[in-house]
């Protein structure tokens, strides 16, 4: 059954390109100071992100008026592409500070957890359409797919990647809870699952350290909990209006990972309050008018996929904006839209413009 | 439109968003409470981590002569510095800095691979050394201006201004003497700074201006200094001395106008000298004078009254006193003599008997502390000597040793309180504490510290005093001194060629010595020449101090514009 597109909602438009916006402001911001520093162009950064930014909304508007169905037909080599890059990565990864999270493919890096993070929205929406009232059943309907993204799961663990493994597994979870699993499942895996991470962070002298930092940044703050306390006396110096556009001092090196992970900081201490709490409300935008889509998607596939895409973006938004306040275990995750990052940036908008191809699909409620 | 999405997925997808939501609205809390109620706290917490100081440099005031002549300036001049973490192979970069540098590869190499961020690898380079090693291209080894001192008469009084170190900080002479006066305030610059020291642009910035040092004037003439240094130079040849020293003063003053030591050092390449080469021997070494102490012995008796300038003294060959024998200049001795004449003639035994036996050592002591020896005058160079008297009543030998002390052996003098002693004889009888530097001046050119001369004592009347210099006018004249004559001056002087103790045993080295002034009827000048080790067949002060002395004071009189008088 074909339903005729209608338009696409112009309020998951809206806040994706000021979010994009404000991102390409802040990388020429936040990036100048590494730019200058390590590429003798203060715009290195904002540069590439732009190049990348070019054809990730030229996706968006071609997925956009592509049909979201036509992914349904690709759960799985999709799903196989993703697993055969987390694999690959393993092996043939450029090794960067101890982790092989990137495939170098000469001008361009490709990060292949991007990928699998939509090959398993994705999986999880069409598994959700084909068992339509079996989720709630442990066998049928919940180890399947537990199954898949666990294994997606150990596989980023490998690289290592902590946080892009926990903001993949939460997603999945809430997609799951979205598309019927019983609570009671998702609790009991949650729980048996506590002492596993408990083991993985325990085991790794680096997550002890920052779950310590996280706890008490301010005890070992020229070390451990260095990223925290800088991005806090980052955020804080804003205030309400910010210091104004570029005019932030701890980018100079004081806040890490200025323009990707911990940009937010900056932002924060820019834009102040204000900024920071605008950036908060388009995601929020965005996860009303993503979830609203949801809901009137003409079938269970189109509903559980947007759910998924939304969820992926918006919650990450959040994870990172808790690490970078403090309020969270320090992880190394960006934030959507606004972190320097090319394949992130380009799965993102080619996921909005799938989200909105399922926006023009919705039927009055 | 029926719905296509079953009842319970709808809540569920609604609950979801709720989730979202109240994440957010932690977020919007979170922020709201770092932002706007800790706002302050954190902004004030982030500028102190960046707000760091670094010193400025405060320039170091120069030393100018008494004309106004600069002897020590702070220049802008090349220096070379290594960053050792940057250096690929701190051995190639060494051995290629080496025959540049003029510094041997294996302390380069040394300093290259220390444990520190920067090291000092050279100083005071000429540009085109410099520009050598910039051409080297080397990583990790730089080049940069900075102030550092300029000595503009080179090697010129170098062991009264001494010098300074790689930061400048004074090490010796005046330079270490005067440090704090020299040295200025450093300044503060406190700016805004990422983690590495680099300042952060446009960010908060307040200098706190450094105060320069004061400047030094000192009494020294740079016009005499030379004509000393050159004198002495000659006479340290001529006579085959280890070395020598000679001092310029005014009596009635004190101030120096020259001081000297040869063979002396370049400032500017201290670390390539032995430390002893730069030790100003005028003040910091004690010797046993000879027989110049025989006119402070002489000055005790005159005002003591125990004898007269004519009260005639028995001057034998040799004389058994205290258990000791002292002899005469002369084997045969003088039979007997005035005392004027036991000046002139120099003889022992007479000055023996009236040391020990007329005046008595514990008035000759106190008379020879009030001439300053035994204790140090207060000059201001550093590391002042005190020399030593013997203290009465508590030394074994009392008699014979205050013989000997009566002509200059068994006690300690610095050649500067031997100069201060012949000054207070020739400005008729007062003590003078000698003295470089004459005035302080701030850079503003406001005179801080104007020093007026400091009488320390009178040590004999005037009287005596006339009748000592009459004496030293015959020493001179018809004595042991004639070599010190010059046309158109009268000189009053006295000779001394004291044995050199070494290792409490007098040894065959000789210290040649004159002291004197002139002209003798109106002092303007007191000189002193000492020459250690002479190694000539004979190795009197007569023969070798004598005509330095002459040549000196010749040259400074004329300099001074003293007319001669045709009728000396």
């Amino acid at each position: 059954m074909q339903s005729a597109p209608g338009r696409p909602d112009l309020l998951i438009f809206a806040p994706v390109v000021a979010l994009l916006a404000i991102g390409l402001l802040m990388v020429t911001s936040a990036g100048s100071v590494t730019g200058l520093i390590q590429y003798g162009d203060p715009y290195f950064h904002v540069k590439r992100q732009a190049v990348v930014a070019v054809p990730g909304l030229v996706a968006m508007v071609l997925l956009m008026r592509t049909d979201y169905r036509f992914f349904r037909l690709l759960t799985l080599p999709l799903l196989a592409a993703g697993f055969v890059g987390l694999v690959a990565v393993l092996f043939v990864g450029a090794e960067i500070g101890g982790a092989r999270r990137w495939i170098n493919l000469g001008a361009f890096n490709i990060q292949p957890s991007e990928i699998m993070k939509f090959a398993l929205v994705n999986y999880l929406a069409a598994f959700a359409a084909v068992r339509k009232g079996e989720i709630g059943d442990f066998f049928r309907g919940f180890l399947p797919p537990l199954l898949v993204v666990g294994a997606a799961f150990a596989l980023v663990l490998l690289e290592p990647d902590f946080g892009t493994g926990v903001a993949m597994m939460v997603t999945a979870f809430i997609v799951l809870f979205a598309a019927g699993a019983r609570v009671g499942h998702l609790l009991a895996v949650g729980l048996l699952s506590l002492p596993g991470l408990g083991l993985l962070i325990y085991l790794e002298p680096y997550r002890m350290r920052r779950l310590l930092a996280f706890i008490d940044p301010w005890a070992d703050r020229m070390d451990a909990g260095w990223n925290v306390v800088q991005s806090l006396l980052a955020i804080g110096s804003g205030g309400l209006l910010g210091l104004g556009l570029g005019e932030g001092r701890q980018k100079y090196l004081y806040v890490p990972e200025q323009h990707t992970d911990f940009i937010f900081a900056i932002l924060g201490e820019e834009l102040g309050f204000v900024g920071a709490a605008t950036v908060v409300l388009l995601f929020v935008l965005l996860a009303w008018r993503g979830y609203r889509a949801a809901l009137r998607a003409p079938d269970v596939y189109g509903c559980i996929l947007a759910v998924g895409i939304t969820t992926m973006i918006v919650f990450q938004a959040l994870l990172n904006i808790g690490v970078v306040t403090g309020s969270l275990p320090a992880t190394g995750i960006t934030l959507p839209f606004i972190s320097y990052g090319g394949s992130s940036l380009l799965v993102t908008l080619a996921s909005v413009g799938i989200l909105l191809n399922i926006s023009s699909h919705g039927t009055r409620a | 439109m029926s719905r296509r999405v079953p009842q319970g997925l709808r809540v569920r997808v609604a609950l979801v968003f709720l989730g979202m939501t109240f994440l957010a609205v932690l977020a919007w809390l979170r922020l709201g409470w770092l932002q706007l109620v800790e706002g302050s706290h954190y902004r004030t917490l982030a500028l102190e981590q960046r707000y760091r100081a670094e010193n400025l440099v405060a320039e170091r005031g120069a030393i100018y002569d008494r004309n106004g002549v600069p002897l020590a300036v702070t220049v802008q001049g090349n220096a070379v510095y290594g960053v050792p973490a940057a250096v690929e192979n701190p051995a190639r970069a060494a051995a290629l800095l080496s025959p540049l540098l003029r510094e041997p590869a294996a302390e380069l190499e040394r300093r290259l691979s220390q444990d520190s961020p920067t090291v000092w690898l050279a100083v005071r380079l000429d540009p085109e050394t410099a520009a050598a090693v910039e051409r080297l291209n080397l990583n990790g080894v730089y080049v940069v201006q900075r102030p550092q001192r300029d000595y503009p008469h080179g090697t010129l009084a170098a062991d009264i201004l001494g010098f300074t170190g790689l930061d400048n900080q004074g090490l010796a002479g005046l330079e270490f003497h005067y440090e704090s006066v020299l040295r200025g305030v450093p300044g503060r610059h406190f700016s805004e700074r990422d983690p590495r020291g680099r300042a952060i642009p446009g960010g908060l910035s307040r200098v706190v201006e450094a105060v320069p040092g004061h400047d030094l004037i000192l009494t020294l003439d740079r016009v005499l200094q030379y004509m000393v240094e050159q004198e002495l130079a000659q006479g340290v040849a001529a006579a085959r001395a280890e070395w020598g020293l000679a001092i310029l003063m005014r009596p009635h003053t004190g101030e120096i106008l020259a001081m000297a030591t040869y063979p002396s050092f370049d400032p500017a390449k201290w670390s390539d000298y032995l430390p002893r080469a730069y030790r100003n021997r005028a003040v910091t070494d004690q010797f046993e004078p000879g027989s110049t102490l025989k006119l402070f012995t002489a000055a005790a008796a005159l005002e003591e009254g125990v004898a007269t300038i004519d009260t005639v003294l028995d001057a034998p060959g040799q004389l058994r006193i205290g258990g000791g024998i002292v002899h005469c200049y002369s084997p045969s001795g003088y039979g007997s003599l005035t005392l004027a004449e036991a000046i002139a003639k120099s003889c022992n035994t007479a000055f023996a008997y009236l040391g020990a036996e007329m005046i008595g050592g514990q008035t000759l002591a106190r008379y020879l502390q009030a001439f300053g020896f035994g204790g140090r005058l207060g000059v201001d160079l550093p590391g002042e000597a005190a020399g030593s008297v013997p203290t009465p009543g508590r030394i074994a030998g009392e008699t014979l040793r205050w013989a000997n002390v009566s002509f200059g052996q068994g006690i300690a003098v610095t050649p500067v309180q031997l100069a201060a002693a012949t000054a207070a004889i020739a400005n008729g009888g007062v003590l003078m504490r000698p003295y470089v530097v004459q005035a302080i001046r701030a850079p503003s050119g406001d005179v801080i510290e104007d020093r007026q001369p400091t009488p320390l004592r009178r040590v004999i009347s005037e009287e005596t005093a006339r009748e000592i210099t009459q004496a030293m006018e015959m020493v001179v004249s018809q004595g042991t001194g004639t070599r010190a004559r010059l046309p158109g001056y009268r000189v009053a002087g006295k000779t001394g060629t004291a044995q050199i103790p070494e290792n409490g045993v007098y040894g065959s080295k000789r210290l040649a010595s004159f002291v004197g002034f002139a002209p003798a009827e109106a002092p303007e000048l007191v000189g002193v020449v000492m020459l250690y080790d002479v190694q000539q067949d004979t190795a009197e002060g007569g023969r070798w101090a004598a005509p330095v002395f002459a040549e000196i004071m010749d040259r400074a009189l004329k300099h001074l514009g003293v007319p001669p008088r045709p009728d000396v």
